[in-house]
């Protein structure tokens, strides 16, 4: 046990004074943040659009009228068009006076810059639209006058058949009153925020428990890869048994991975605190709490982790470069990704019956559970998918432990043959 | 006293390939044994095999009194014969380490390689991480590790290769310091010269079988004395000599006469002056462990 403990603070240290830990739990909450309000941040702070419509079809103020409650959301602005623009007589003479307008070669007489322009033609009853825009990539303008030339057209029929129009905007105003309700919450009617909060708690849980899973068996595979490479693994076979190396950096990087997860969980309920509307933060440890997800979290966590950390490890003890890992480590990610696919369906459907099927496969287990534990499985599900999971991981660690003495000692490059053998014979 | 290595019939088979074929023999404790061989012999199989780490397909083995090396790990030190240490880790963190997991508390353990570190001349590098230390200096800082638990058995694999000739001889020195400390040191080598100063006995491996047990002494007079001879003596007149089994001559010209078993160097000689042949200069060269070697191995 003291073998163990010191080879997994060993693994521990070794990584945590390394640069590149640092740099990674400090980059990836960034990288989070600046993925979350980065987008809205960046279009708050971006000039507003100045959109000008050239009117042929008589439908100007009616489009400019339907288009304002959303312009304004938008951070477009809908101005007249310059003057010789406004003064051209046909289409094309009117789309020859934008381009300088448009292009940016010349500004607008108040100096502002002309982001986009419409060119209405037809009839309020059938309209035609061209619009112009600047950057090309910039869908904004042309969805503003889409939605707006709709409701224009539809005004215009509907007012044809007699109606009237001020009482057509009001119907359109109208938004009927939808409660949501369930047994389950905690009510027992009305679903609050409350209630949803352990599906979130649930996807971020299964979700950490993929990153985990994915961190920790990468960081196993090139350290098992060094130390084979370094001629490290036959010392420390000499020294300690397998049982002992294994579990040792198996533990030592679980600890690393959990140092790097509470790190983040951290920054994320401090953020919750900081900036989410009062109380969430405590739901959410509520929600935690208080429907056993942790708990179930952790044994699928450590089942889990255990089953891929001894594959990976085994297959390290087979390779000297990271290359030669990829034969049998590909495929392996790409199962491993799997479930991520699923995940979403996981929480809005955890009763399909693929994702219950698929949730008693063992390399899919812990992740599909995790995510599916919000709804309350049956009892019998989490007990039953725990025990094969169990079964299957013990019969994993067993036969990665015996490839694993079996790869430490062998000079032969990887592969699958090779390794079936050292299977087979665990180096004996 | 009990062997502090016994083998006692032991073969390894990979399917087809005998590595290792019916090997016995036993290390006396305190002393220095060396395990030769040429490549390829079996000598690290056989080492695998002494530490627990790869089982013999049969036979069996007994370390320091116990038939499981696995309960005597922490009496053994073993230096592989490819070696290497965390690249990241200083000298003074790999000797904690290692030492910690053969059970020394690590302020004894840090103390303890520090001072071997210094008597090394390793005292400048204690702190700096291993992969900017020389090869040679790596190479002594994994002497260290094996070591500084203070082992009652200690296995070297190779333990010259790589070696400069001071690094070597300082070697020679701390192999001698851990004999006579009471250790014992057991360590395979193909290069002879090592093994002709240091062991007292030796087994020699060809093929993964023994081709011989016993003293160096014992292993020399397996080779025949060579007799070198210059002067206008032809090469049949000298294969006429009572006790010549072999003449050779070199590119000077020079002839050497290889003398069969039991054969004294003196009586050929005598005969020589005796039939008048025409020497200039005669020289007796012993049999070196390297001659023996080749004779043992069938030049394997």
């Amino acid at each position: 046990m003291l073998r163990l403990l010191r080879i997994a603070v060993r693994e521990y240290l070794s990584y945590l004074k390394t640069p590149g830990f640092w740099l990674s739990l400090i980059i990836a909450p960034a990288i989070g943040a600046l993925s979350g309000y980065g987008p809205i941040w960046a279009e708050k702070t971006a000039p507003v659009r100045n959109l000008a419509v050239v009117d042929f079809a008589k439908a100007g103020p009616q489009l400019i009228g339907a288009a304002a409650p959303d312009a304004a959301a938008a951070r477009i602005r809908i101005l007249p068009p310059p003057t010789d623009v406004a003064q051209a007589k046909t289409p094309a003479a009117a789309r020859a006076a934008l381009q300088p307008y448009v292009s940016g070669a010349t500004l607008l007489p108040d100096g502002r810059r002309l982001d986009g322009a419409a060119i209405l033609t037809g009839s309020p009853a059938a309209l035609s639209v061209d619009v112009w825009t600047r950057e090309i990539g910039d869908n904004a303008l042309a969805n503003l006058v889409r939605q707006a030339a709709t409701s224009v057209m539809r005004a215009d029929r509907l007012a044809a058949l007699g109606l009237d129009p001020a009482k057509i905007a009001a119907a359109d105003a109208e938004r009927p009153q939808v409660k949501e309700f369930s047994p389950k919450a905690a009510s027992g009617g009305r679903v609050s925020m409350k209630d949803r909060m352990p599906t979130f708690a649930a996807l971020g849980l299964a979700f950490s428990l993929w990153i985990l899973t994915m961190t920790g068996v990468g960081i196993l595979l090139n350290s098992v890869i060094e130390e084979k490479s370094n001629r490290v693994l036959e010392v420390l076979l000499s020294s300690a048994s397998v049982p002992e190396i294994l579990g040792g950096k198996i533990v030592g990087v679980a600890a690393l991975a959990s140092t790097v997860m509470a790190v983040w969980g951290g920054a994320g309920i401090f953020a919750l605190v900081r900036f989410a509307p009062p109380g969430t933060a405590d739901q959410l440890v509520a929600a935690l709490l208080g429907h056993g997800l942790f708990l179930e979290f952790v044994a699928y966590f450590i089942l889990g982790y255990l089953m891929y950390a001894s594959i990976f490890t085994a297959i390290g003890a087979f390779c000297e470069t990271p290359r030669e890992a990829q034969t049998l480590v590909g495929p392996l990610m790409l199962m491993l990704s799997l479930p991520m696919i699923f995940l979403t369906q996981a929480i809005r459907r955890p009763d399909a019956p693929l994702l219950e099927w698929l949730a008693w496969f063992p390399p899919f287990t812990p992740f599909l559970m995790t995510a599916r534990a919000a709804s309350g499985p049956p009892w019998w599900e989490i007990a039953g998918t725990l025990i094969l999971m169990a079964a299957t991981t013990a019969t994993v660690v067993w036969i990665s432990a015996r490839a694993f003495r079996a790869g430490a000692l062998s000079t032969s490059k990887f592969d699958l043959p090779t390794f079936l053998k050292g299977v087979a014979s665990a180096g004996r | 006293m009990d062997a502090a290595l016994k083998l006692e019939g032991v073969s390894k088979h990979y399917g087809e390939f005998h590595a290792v074929d019916d090997l016995s023999f036993q290390v006396e404790p305190g002393k220095i044994f060396g395990f030769l061989g040429p490549n390829g012999a079996g000598k690290t199989t056989s080492i695998r095999m002494a530490l627990g780490l790869v089982e013999p397909s049969l036979g069996r083995i007994t370390v320091l009194g116990s038939s499981d090396a696995s309960k005597v790990r922490d009496r053994i030190g073993f230096l592989p014969e490819e070696r290497g240490l965390y690249r990241r880790m200083t000298p003074i963190e790999a000797v904690v380490f290692f030492a910690g997991l053969k059970g020394v508390p690590s302020a004894v353990a840090r103390k303890r390689g520090l001072a071997m570190l210094e008597a090394q001349g390793l005292g400048a590098a204690v702190n700096r991480p291993m992969k900017s230390l020389s090869k040679g200096m790596a190479q002594k800082v994994q002497l260290i590790t094996a070591l500084a638990h203070e082992p009652d058995l200690v296995i070297l694999d190779e333990p010259f290769s790589g070696l400069d000739p001071v690094n070597q001889q300082s070697l020679e020195l701390l192999i001698r310091g851990l004999a006579k400390r009471g250790a014992t040191v057991i360590f395979s080598t193909h290069v002879m010269a090592h093994a002709e100063r240091l062991c007292e006995r030796v087994v020699l491996l060809a093929k993964g079988r023994k081709a011989f047990e016993g003293s160096v002494d014992e292993a020399r007079s397996a080779a025949p004395t060579r007799l070198v001879l210059e002067g206008g003596a032809t090469d049949a007149e000298l294969r006429a000599l009572p006790g010549v089994a072999e003449v050779s001559t070199d590119e000077a010209g020079i002839r050497t006469a290889s003398l069969t078993p039991g054969a004294a160097a003196y009586d050929t000689l005598r005969a020589a002056f005796a039939e008048g042949l025409d020497l200039t200069r005669f020289e007796m060269r012993e049999p070196s462990l390297h001659d023996a070697f080749i004779v043992l191995t069938g030049g394997a």
